[in-house]
């Protein structure tokens, strides 16, 4: 895939990196699509002079995304409205409910992690953090995680 | 199976995007921009590495610089060339290098190792650099099947060896060896026995006149914690504007250039967040006229530069990108161009000293050395009789503190058990031996048999250092170092004793009788053992391998390696012996806990301490 076909790299990976965002944001939509689509519109103007696109889209993501967080006053009050895409699951806002009780940092950090099945150093990398910080982001988010939504396995 | 809050998180899958995301992206940015977004180091590393095949491309092309001292008068009509940026920017100076080379005067330059290692000396500030050489960008292996963790590039496999496997999808992939191209890039370390991991600067190399044996290496371009704005052999015109992002928490950013002896740079220093931009524009004056050699550079270090690195401003320097380009200069005194930004500019003349992070030696009362910034605070923490011993050292920003427990005296302390544990492999690397722990770095390490504990705290980012703090962790923990034994020191209640030759040995240690048994699990100390306080007859080894001891009563005492005892006569009736913990020290040298005068009861003459 070329570095910067950016159809290619929204088919690919827009999708992982738009529910990142979502779940750095606390499940507020408007925000992550805000964020991603100025994360995609600045990459397409730097065009070569970015190296590495998809870093570039996280970074740029995260930060808008915060910096639309902390203006509107950095939390969410309630769980937002959902778009169901499937009409037979009904378990995310139970999910949003706990993230919420996690910092943006570990939400987005768990997601990538033990969702997306980034290791702890990309994970550093996109979130523009070291590796120490995202371990410590994702045992307390574990750890939060496990008590609000329960730690027993599941088939 | 999976735990069912991670299984949860599943259910994001169910939320997709809004359909015009990608639409709204293609009519441009709406936001304010924001402080320009960073690419992560470890990338930034990589894309610098890859450029070697984008500069073994651009020497093809441009042919290797016989350097322009007539350029043309317009940069529309320049042709863009590839100047060295070190150890010098004209033809004259590296034809008088080759010829030093070619008289065995200058051999350094021939070998392109030792040229990085020389720049990071004179244009770095590091006297005890070291380089390693980096093939490609693959300084990463898995680890736990899924988990990449970062490893010193010259141990990777490389160019037909196998590839580290799960990386991560978005590196690209090697075409093969990069030994026969024609540039060479080596990471540059600060020291000579740090950590050769993290935060490396990366200095690319090529033969600047001739390329094969005997010709001089040159350094093209190095790349630190900073992207500056220009491509090597770009143009950079009068009135050009410059920028720079810079990569690097609680340091100073300066980005500058330099050309025909002209030299500028910002000087609104300022140490921030970990990502800062700087813009500078170029004011070349009439110095020189038409093309020349010139250079971008933009730096991180701890002092604010006052001349530019490579005129030896550089002794306080974390890192230093650095990228030649070509100066236009109109020869008029031309002006900067009404759209180039403002930007504070100080002229920097070249400095003959720059104040550098000093060092010292600080030196425990438990014999181990550490290096320590000479600006630190140093707390000894010492604890009459048993409790908790070492240093702390403190900075406004970082503190580490190194400490060991004793225990009352004829007592073991704290985590000795058998088997002894062997110190730990020095230098200690940092990386490997912190851990992050409630915001915190912990880690262990084992020097002279004791159990050492490491505690770094940075209270003004939990769980985050700065890069110059990192740097400045990392030559300390690689520093630490403990005296090398000789065989009858004794230290802390642990002595040294002679590695035996054979696998049974009598010896004598702080004047007790010992048997050290050498097994396939190590070796086995017991004693002290002797004939009622009085001297034994012989010693020798049975013939099932036990020791033996025979009395002058003809009565005879016998030990195997898993300490069963037995004999014949009074002597067969004796207490077995304890073990002692067996070790081996961080020098090779075997190292024994043991109380002098322990005699287990009806076997000594001499009063028995408690152990």
């Amino acid at each position: 895939m070329d570095a910067h076909d950016y159809d290619a790299i929204w088919r690919q990976s827009g999708a992982t990196l738009w529910r990142a965002v979502y779940a750095y944001s606390g499940g507020r939509r408007d925000v992550a699509d805000d964020a991603v689509a100025e994360a995609f519109a600045r990459v397409m103007a730097r065009g070569a002079g970015v190296r590495d696109p998809l870093a570039y889209l996280y970074r740029v993501a995260f930060r808008v995304a915060s910096a639309e967080l902390a203006r509107r006053g950095k939390e969410v009050a309630e769980v937002p409205e959902i778009a169901v895409v499937d009409p037979t699951q009904n378990g995310l806002p139970d999910l949003l409910r706990a993230l919420k009780e996690l910092s943006p940092a570990q939400r987005a950090a768990v997601y990538l992690h033990y969702h997306a099945d980034m290791p702890v150093r990309q994970v550093a990398d996109l979130m523009g953090t070291s590796s120490a910080a995202v371990k410590v982001h994702l045992m307390r988010g574990r750890r939060r995680l496990a008590a609000l939504l329960g730690q027993d396995d599941v088939s | 199976m999976t735990e069912r809050w991670r299984a949860k998180l599943g259910d994001l899958d169910t939320q997709v995007p809004s359909d015009d995301v990608l639409e709204r992206a293609k009519a441009g940015p709406t936001h304010r921009r924001d402080p320009s977004p960073s690419e992560p180091t470890s990338k930034r590393v990589f894309a610098g590495v890859a450029a070697v095949v984008v500069f073994a491309l651009a020497i093809a092309i441009f042919v290797v610089p016989f350097l322009r001292t007539n350029g043309t008068p317009s940069d529309a009509n320049v042709t863009p060339t590839l100047f060295p940026v070190w150890p010098s920017q004209t033809s004259d100076q590296l034809k008088q290098l080759q010829n030093q080379a070619d008289h065995g005067d200058a051999n350094w330059a021939l070998d392109p190792s030792a040229v990085a290692q020389k720049f990071g000396q004179d244009v770095m500030g590091w006297p005890d650099a070291s380089v390693v050489r980096s093939f490609d960008p693959y300084c990463f292996q898995p680890q736990d099947g899924s988990t990449p963790v970062s490893v010193p590039c010259n141990q990777l496999q490389v160019g037909g060896a196998s590839v580290p496997a799960n990386l991560p999808p978005h590196f690209p992939r090697p075409s093969g060896s990069l030994e026969e191209g024609a540039t060479k890039s080596y990471a540059l370390f600060p020291c000579s026995t740090c950590p050769k991991i993290a935060s490396p600067e990366w200095v690319q190399l090529y033969q600047p006149l001739r390329q094969g044996d005997g010709a001089i290496w040159a350094v093209l371009q190095a790349h630190g914690d900073a992207d500056v704005s220009v491509q090597p052999a770009q143009v950079v015109s009068d009135g050009a504007s410059l920028d720079a992002t810079f990569y690097s928490t609680g340091a100073l950013p300066t980005l500058g250039y330099g050309s025909c002896g002209v030299s500028q740079a910002t000087s609104d220093h300022h140490s921030g967040d970990y990502e800062s931009t700087a813009e500078l524009s170029v004011q070349l004056g009439d110095a020189c006229t038409g093309a020349q050699a010139g250079y971008v550079w933009g730096a991180v270090s701890t002092q604010p530069l006052a001349s530019d690195p490579l005129a030896g401003g550089g002794s306080s320097l974390i890192s230093l990108s650095i990228v030649p380009v070509t100066m236009v200069f109109d020869g008029a005194g031309a002006q900067p161009s009404a759209s180039a930004p403002e930007s504070p500019a100080l002229t920097m003349n070249p400095a003959p000293s720059m104040p550098t992070i000093g060092w010292a030696t600080h030196t425990d009362a438990y014999g181990w050395t550490i290096d320590v910034p000479k600006s630190w605070t140093t707390n000894d923490l010492a604890t009459q009789g048993a409790g908790t011993q070492g240093a702390e050292f403190v900075s406004d920003t970082m503190s580490v503190r190194i400490t060991t427990q004793t225990a009352p005296k004829n007592s073991p302390p704290p985590g000795l058990s058998l088997p002894a544990k062997p110190d730990s492999s020095f230098p200690l690397d940092a990386n490997a031996l912190l851990r992050s722990k409630n915001g915190e770095l912990a880690g262990q390490f084992r020097g002279d048999g004791l159990l050492f504990k490491v505690d770094v705290s940075s209270p003004a980012a939990p769980g985050q250092l700065s890069a110059s703090d990192q740097a400045i962790l990392e030559r300390m923990i690689g520093s630490i170092a403990f005296q090398p034994w000789q065989v009858g020191d004794v230290r802390n209640d642990w002595v040294a004793i002679a590695t035996p030759t054979d696998d049974v040995s009598w010896i004598h240690v702080e004047g007790g009788l010992y048997m050290l048994f050498r097994t396939a699990d190590g070796y086995r100390l017991y004693g002290s053992i002797s004939c009622a306080g009085a001297d034994s007859t012989r010693t020798d080894v049975a013939s099932d391998g036990s020791a033996k001891l025979t009395c002058s009563d003809g009565s005879t005492w016998e030990m195997s390696a898993d300490g069963a005892s037995g004999g014949s006569g009074d002597a067969a009736t004796n207490d077995p012996p304890p073990e002692w913990p067996v070790t081996t020290a961080h020098d090779g040298t075997l190292i024994a806990w043991i109380l002098p005068g322990y005699f287990p009861e009806g076997t000594g003459g001499s009063p028995t301490p408690s152990p």
